[in-house]
């Protein structure tokens, strides 16, 4: 037991009715699997499948408009009993977890509503995000892409040429892997598991412009995001360089880039409804800076390449995250916010009032110790096709919610433990 | 805001058998108060400084406070970590001793022999300034950060006698090797080294840690040279350091700025008997290790990552029981740790701050916290000290504070 502040408080530490966004929470719970709970903590859904003993845990799981979960798993490498092993078994995987993290011999699944496999698709390389055409938000989109998803990537396939490593300016010299900068690569894959459409660093970025931070590692540009824009381009996030970058489709050209000198190991870009890009600046390796670290949720137009809006904490110190999290936009203007290394989630509205929060109370061993850390969060409005017709009553879920809902936490006075 | 994080405030837990009973001297960031709290976390004595603190404050065997505190008008106010003045105040806060000099910052070492060894910042000639190396790429070769504006300022240590004439003094940059001592590309380029902590060994020599080159250093007091170097690609920005009394060193390894960006700080107890420390374990999580790290919290199987992290304020200090005290500055959390990682005491500061920003007030910041045992010859038992304010465990302190108003009070949410 080590610190009390950050794991005393459980569930939902703090909720306003009047401004927060009432709707249904999705997020992979640790050791239960993806759940869904409503506003006030209860649970009213969890994904249980035929694989009872073996939770399916993704980062990052998605519904879909036809009623299906979707989301990709990874064999943990930390945790052997964890996971899921693809058909063929695995093709091998990165030791040096921390430049190639989550990368591995991956699938994206669709699962059903009682947490069977609907659709899988054998994703190689891929790593840390994937988009389900289906949900882009132009037609354009996902009329052409039906059923396709994009996914980053480091593949062997887009590994630089040395002439060109040699050219890449920045990093910590002699980082390689095994000699070779691998890049990354975005791949679009079809329903029958074809690659129909690649995008690779090595073609498109610049050696100066996209050169490496001061302290990085030479390895790939640690991918962590991709969003089908409105006008057709696509939004790739590279953590490493400190930048967002917009892709033309299906040409590849590098069309913008946003957040030099804003952004910091830059998390879950996305493009908003306005046009506006939405980010999770994570402030790790903030430069020219001796202050305590912070974090921001940080909305830039890329018309100007100006940030017009954005969430610290108050201290600022009060949110960091050095790496993970991810931002959502809500219906009525509310920002969730998911603060991956610190286990909550957590709702502010435009002034920056918190509104909602949640200290996530379920933990698994993960990275060589106990977490309740979670990757991304959604918010879905009670509304959305996928809960037509389907229980969501918690009482279905009495156990669970016995050890990890309402009754569990709430009305919990801290009293200190003097023995 | 974060309620998950911050409502939870004041004794929180303590075992009563294991702790190493006694009084927590902490300082605050905001207001110009040093308390002094009793195992309940209840203020049992407090100073107040005409200035604020800057850094860290000890309190001597005699029963004085020793701290190190701001000066207006410095001409080096804007850098991190400025004071100016280090000021010796008796039980009752009188001023019995004072050394101003505007380039002091940091820490301070009270030494046995009555000398005190003090932290300046120098300028760094600029044909050496020019040849300072960083870590990885240099910033401004890649066209990011700031360039300087000015001199380099690099850190000389002092030895000055009570009255003030300096009798023995090392210059950095005599010393260090521009290309083995690297400073940081992401920090401001105005510093090379930026000393935070400086202590003399039991064999005579002197210690100093530098934040942002990742580097201890302990001289050799005769010539001036370096005997043993720790910590560049191992420390990851560390704020403190101290001597044990069996020579091994006590670091608080903050998490700042290194190859793989987290937040996981680390204490490390180092052993300086280690000619060649190695390097081992680089670029995963939890920083690297090295055949010269003799203990570490927290250990392995304790960790919950996330849970134990200051990416600036810190201290850490051997209690004669074998448990470490450690201030998690930012968070205002002070705890006590035995050997084996497990939670022995641990307190969150919820004294109101004096003025300025509530927001600060808020977190409740700490610099430093240093436990002194019931015995300790420095606390006076006066029975006519009234107690100056009670917390019950748990709660805010509801008590006014001194030069604060009520109304002030309210506005901050006690």
């Amino acid at each position: 037991m080590s610190n009390i502040t950050k794991a005393a408080l459980r569930g939902v530490t703090y909720y306003n009715p009047f401004k927060a966004y009432d709707g249904y929470t999705l997020f992979d719970a640790p050791d239960l699997g993806p759940i869904l709970i409503d506003i006030e903590g209860n649970i009213v859904h969890i994904w249980y499948g035929p694989h009872s003993l073996t939770r399916l845990q993704s980062p990052h799981w998605r519904l879909l408009p036809n009623g299906l979960l979707s989301g990709w798993l990874h064999r943990d490498f930390t945790s052997s009993d964890r996971g899921f092993e693809p058909e063929g078994g695995h093709i091998g995987f990165f030791p040096e977890r921390s430049a190639f993290d989550g990368a591995g011999d991956n699938v994206i699944v669709e699962i059903d509503w009682d947490g069977s496999i609907a659709w899988q698709v054998r994703v190689p390389y891929q790593t840390h995000d994937f988009f389900p055409l289906d949900i882009a938000p132009s037609d354009e989109w996902s009329q052409k892409g039906k059923g396709h998803y994009l996914y980053p990537a480091y593949h062997p396939d887009g590994i630089f040429p040395d002439s060109l490593a040699k050219k890449w300016q920045g990093g910590v010299p002699g980082t390689e892997y095994n000699g070779k900068l691998w890049g990354d690569i975005i791949c679009e894959v079809d329903r029958d598991g074809k690659v129909v459409w690649e995008w690779k660093t090595r073609d498109h970025l610049d050696p100066v412009l996209d050169a490496f931070p001061p302290l990085d590692m030479r390895a790939n540009f640690h991918s962590n995001a991709i969003f089908p824009c409105h006008d057709g381009t696509i939004l790739w996030s590279g953590r490493v360089l400190c930048q967002i970058h917009k892709v033309a489709y299906p040409s590849g050209g590098v069309v913008g880039r946003y957040g030099k000198g804003q952004l910091f190991h830059q998390h879950d870009s996305k493009e908003l409804p306005n046009g506006n890009i939405l980010t999770l600046d994570n402030g790790s390796h903030r430069s020219n800076f001796y202050g305590p670290e912070y974090s921001r949720s940080v909305e830039i137009d890329p018309k100007t390449g100006k940030v017009v809006w954005e969430y610290t904490a108050d201290p600022p110190s009060n949110f960091y995250t050095s790496v993970g999290a991810g931002s959502d936009r809500l219906p009525n203007g509310n920002t969730l916010i998911s603060d991956y290394y610190n286990g909550r989630f957590f709702e502010v509205t435009r002034e920056k009032e918190l509104v909602w929060e949640y200290s996530i109370p379920m933990w698994r061993q993960r990275f060589g110790g106990t977490t309740n850390m979670v990757y991304r969060v959604h918010r879905y409005s009670k509304n959305h096709p996928a809960f037509k017709g389907k229980d969501l009553d918690p009482a279905r879920w009495k156990w669970e919610n016995l050890v990890y809902g309402p009754p569990a936490w709430k009305n919990r006075e801290f009293k200190p433990c003097i023995f | 805001m974060s309620v998950a994080f911050t409502s939870i405030k004041g004794l929180t837990f303590y075992d009563t058998r294991r702790a190493f009973n006694g009084f927590t001297l902490i300082t605050p960031v905001e207001g110009n108060g040093v308390w002094l709290i009793d195992m309940y976390g209840r203020v049992v004595h407090q100073w107040e400084l005409s200035r604020q603190p800057a850094w860290q404050a000890e309190l001597l065997s005699n029963g004085h406070l020793l701290c190190h505190a701001r000066v207006e008008d410095n001409p080096l106010g804007l850098l991190e970590g400025a004071g100016g003045a280090l000021l010796e105040l008796d039980w009752n806060g009188n001023k019995v001793w004072e050394h101003k000099d505007p380039y002091l910052h940091h820490g301070f070492f009270r030494m046995e022999n009555g000398n005190t060894l003090v932290i300046k910042w120098t300028e760094v000639p600029e044909e050496i300034a020019r040849k300072v190396k960083t870590e990885g790429t240099d910033s401004i070769s890649l066209g990011r950060g700031a360039k300087r504006k000015g001199s380099m300022w690099g850190d000389a240590i002092q030895e000055i006698t009570p009255e003030g004439k300096v009798v023995w003094e090392w210059i950095g940059h005599e010393y260090l090797d521009p290309e083995v001592d690297v400073t940081c590309p992401v920090c401001p380029p105005d510093e090379w080294t930026h000393a935070t902590s400086v202590a003399e060994m039991p064999d005579g020599s002197i210690m100093a840690s530098f934040m942002e080159s990742n580097l201890i250093v302990i001289i050799d007091k005769g010539s001036g040279d370096i005997k043993w170097r720790f910590g560049r690609k191992i420390l990851r920005h560390q704020h403190f350091a101290t001597v044990l009394d069996n020579g091994n060193l006590l670091v608080f390894d903050n998490d700042r700025h290194a190859f793989v960006p987290r937040s996981d700080s680390r204490i490390l107890e180092l052993d300086p008997n280690v000619a060649n420390p190695t390097l081992e374990r680089m670029y995963l999580r939890y920083g690297a290790q090295s055949n010269a790290i003799a203990w570490v919290y927290p250990p392995e199987e304790r960790l919950i990552p996330g849970h134990f992290f200051s990416s600036t304020l810190a201290s850490c200090q051997r209690l004669p029981n074998g448990n470490t005290l450690i201030c998690e500055g930012i968070w205002g959390r002070v705890f006590e740790t035995n050997p084996r990682g497990e939670l022995i005491w641990e307190f969150v500061n919820n004294l109101p701050s004096y003025e300025t920003s509530p927001t600060k007030s808020q977190a409740c910041m700490l610099y430093s916290a240093f436990r002194y045992g019931m015995k300790y010859s420095g606390l006076k038992r006066d029975n006519t000290l009234p107690v100056k304010r009670q917390a019950t465990p748990g709660t805010l302190a509801k008590e006014k504070a001194i030069d604060v108003s009520a109304k002030r009070l309210k506005a901050l949410g006690y």
